[in-house]
């Protein structure tokens, strides 16, 4: 039945609604004589869409995941889900794909995000909101007409350079609320040092310190996700941060290898991979096709997947303060550097904020697990910590970290 | 009397002859490429097939996985799934390359199910692992790529520890749903 709806949506003719959207590109027109996506509340036709740009669609028979394909490529969706799955990534809606009164509706970032990955080209949308710009990468001008036949001149796409105007207003403003994450804790020790050293004593220990400077010299609230030697599960730390508004979180461990040479500074932001993310969706179709579990099922479903995604949102800026880790510990605490890397680990998942976990020495190798129990060398590592914040925060206040 | 013993040793012969028949289409199913492949033997049938794989250990930084090749005797997929992870726990044979899984680790159960192995390991997996998160990582991707990698029937790894899905294994790497292969880990990147 969808299906049809989609259909009769796609080959309906397009007609210019109350404020509508119109596309320009820099050759030509798209469709003769312009093409407008309609509007329904917020969001957008997608059949206004599909019209707009001659892309082809097809539904699985179930109704629920959807397939367009454009002239450069295809892009997956599926119903209720903010998800578009295109060539290997993904992209995120700010709203879910619905269907309402036979529509398909989708929010206007739709067409920043699903329009490369189909057209081989960057689009964007003008500060007001009113137009969709096309067109290869590159700088120029180009002529497009308006819906009431008017030549207008744009300037051109620059994806990154044409934010959506909310994101223009914004105020750049420095760290209020920063959450460190001692790793570990009672029961889950954490590494183990040839001379016992225990890294959840350890990482407390630098946090604790860490808490400190940041506090003091910064300005900043600080909260700890544990203050002393007790069991935090790895979601709970996370909602600590969640909580607390945290604008940034920062996990701290002792690292661990296999052989006793391995030595040197590691830094972690998450990693997501589209195979994985298409599974979750497969999942959730597969409980929604069996209806056992019921709405609720279904929704405590998508809320695992949203959890897993929420710091999807926040990657950029993540990498960026995993950098100026990485960077400040090399630099002023000295050590072999065994670089910034990606990971799926648990703790990272679900923060919603720029969120790192840093390795700060191999308690394994006998000299650093030496140097890891001074106290002046845990201090050393935290002012490094606190020097990566303060870099970080200067960063943000001047306006130079984007988000995704 | 005699007829019967006959009709027994017939029986032996084509249950054999028919098993030894699969043994050989399953060995040329297996996905390695030409070079690995079992060329078929004109030579006595009674020498048991064998199946090279490729096993995931690592590398003496603890940086990357590092392959060895290794062969097992020719069978079913559980079968090879389970010597597969065996030559796993019992670890390399070239010195430069280390072990990745805890010793006094055991597999209490594994099975294969709509192209996801499941393999459950004894709670040392857990209890014994030195820690740290690429160290974890490197654990869970040698048994994870050594199986999707080997075996075209495997497309996904769910580890269980004890018999239950855990959120990790050291406290770091998300290993609460099967996990496909990740041959990334290879180039040390991610
Ligand atoms: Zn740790």
């Amino acid at each position: 039945m969808v299906l049809a709806l989609i259909m009769s949506v796609v080959f309906s003719t397009v007609s210019i609604e109350a404020d509508p959207l119109s596309v320009i590109q820099s050759k030509g027109m798209i469709n003769s004589p312009f093409a407008v996506l309609k509007r329904a509340g917020n969001r957008l036709e997608l059949g206004s869409i599909v019209s707009a740009f001659s892309l082809k669609t097809s539904m699985d028979f179930l109704g629920e995941r959807l397939d367009l394909v454009g002239e450069k490529g295809s892009v997956r969706l599926m119903i209720d889900s903010p998800l578009i799955l295109s060539k290997g990534a993904y992209e995120v809606l700010s709203t879910p794909m619905r269907t309402e009164g036979g529509n398909i509706l989708v929010p206007t970032d739709f067409l920043t995000k699903a329009l490369p990955a189909l057209l081989g080209r960057s689009a964007a949308v003008d500060e007001k909101g009113s137009t969709v710009l096309l067109g290869e990468e590159g700088t120029g001008a180009f002529e497009g007409v308006d819906p009431e036949g008017l030549v207008r001149l744009a300037a051109f796409i620059d994806r990154d350079k044409l934010l959506p105007p909310e994101k223009k207003k914004l105020v750049p403003r420095g760290l209020k609320v920063v959450v460190i994450d001692p790793g570990h804790g009672g029961r889950d020790k954490g590494a183990k040092g040839g001379t016992g050293t225990q890294e959840k004593d350890l990482v407390l220990s630098i946090s604790q310190k860490l808490r400190t400077m940041l506090e003091e010299d910064l300005g900043v609230k600080v909260v700890l996700t544990r203050t002393a030697d007790y069991f935090v599960g790895l979601k709970e730390r996370t909602a600590i941060a969640n909580n607390n508004r945290a604008e940034l979180f920062l996990s701290i461990h002792a690292n661990a290898a296999f052989r006793r040479s391995v030595r040197g500074y590691e830094t972690y932001y998450l990693s997501f991979s589209a195979t994985d993310l298409e599974s979750s969706q497969v999942a959730l179709l597969e409980n929604r096709s069996l209806g056992v579990e019921g709405e609720q099922g279904e929704e405590a479903l998508l809320e695992a997947i949203l959890w897993d995604m929420a710091q999807l949102e926040y990657i950029n800026q993540s990498g960026e303060l995993a950098a100026r880790v990485q960077q400040n510990l090399v630099k002023n605490a000295g050590g072999r550097d065994r670089g910034v890397r990606q990971a799926p680990l648990a703790v990272l998942m679900g923060a919603r904020m720029p969120a790192t976990l840093v390795e700060v020495g191999f308690i394994t190798n006998p000299e650093q697990e030496i140097k890891l129990n001074r106290e002046t060398y845990q201090t050393r590592l935290a002012r490094s910590l606190f020097e990566a914040v303060s870099d970080y925060n200067r960063s943000l206040i001047r306006g130079e970290l984007r988000g995704r | 009397m005699k007829k019967g013993r006959l009709v027994t040793v017939l029986l032996v012969i084509i249950i054999a002859a028919s098993v030894s028949a699969l043994l050989f289409y399953r060995s040329i199913q297996q996905k390695r490429d030409g070079l690995s492949a079992l060329e078929p033997s004109v030579s006595v049938p009674t020498t048991e097939e064998m199946l090279t794989i490729d096993l995931y250990f690592t590398d003496r930084e603890g940086s990357r996985l590092a392959l060895e090749r290794r062969e097992i005797p020719v069978g079913f997929i559980d079968a090879l799934v389970r010597s597969a992870i065996e030559s796993l726990l019992s670890g390399p044979e070239k010195k430069h390359l280390t072990k990745t899984i805890p010793e006094g680790v055991q597999i209490r159960s594994m099975f294969v199910k709509d192209g996801t192995a499941y393999v459950d390991f004894t709670s040392s997996i857990a209890a014994n692992h030195v820690g740290g998160a690429w160290t974890e990582l490197l654990t869970i991707y040698s048994i994870v790529n050594t199986l999707t990698e080997n075996f075209a029937e495997i497309g996904k790894v769910q580890l269980l520890i004890d018999g239950r899905e855990s959120e990790t294994l050291a406290g770091h790497v998300d290993i609460s749903r099967p996990l496909l292969g990740k041959v990334q880990l290879l180039a040390g990147g991610w």
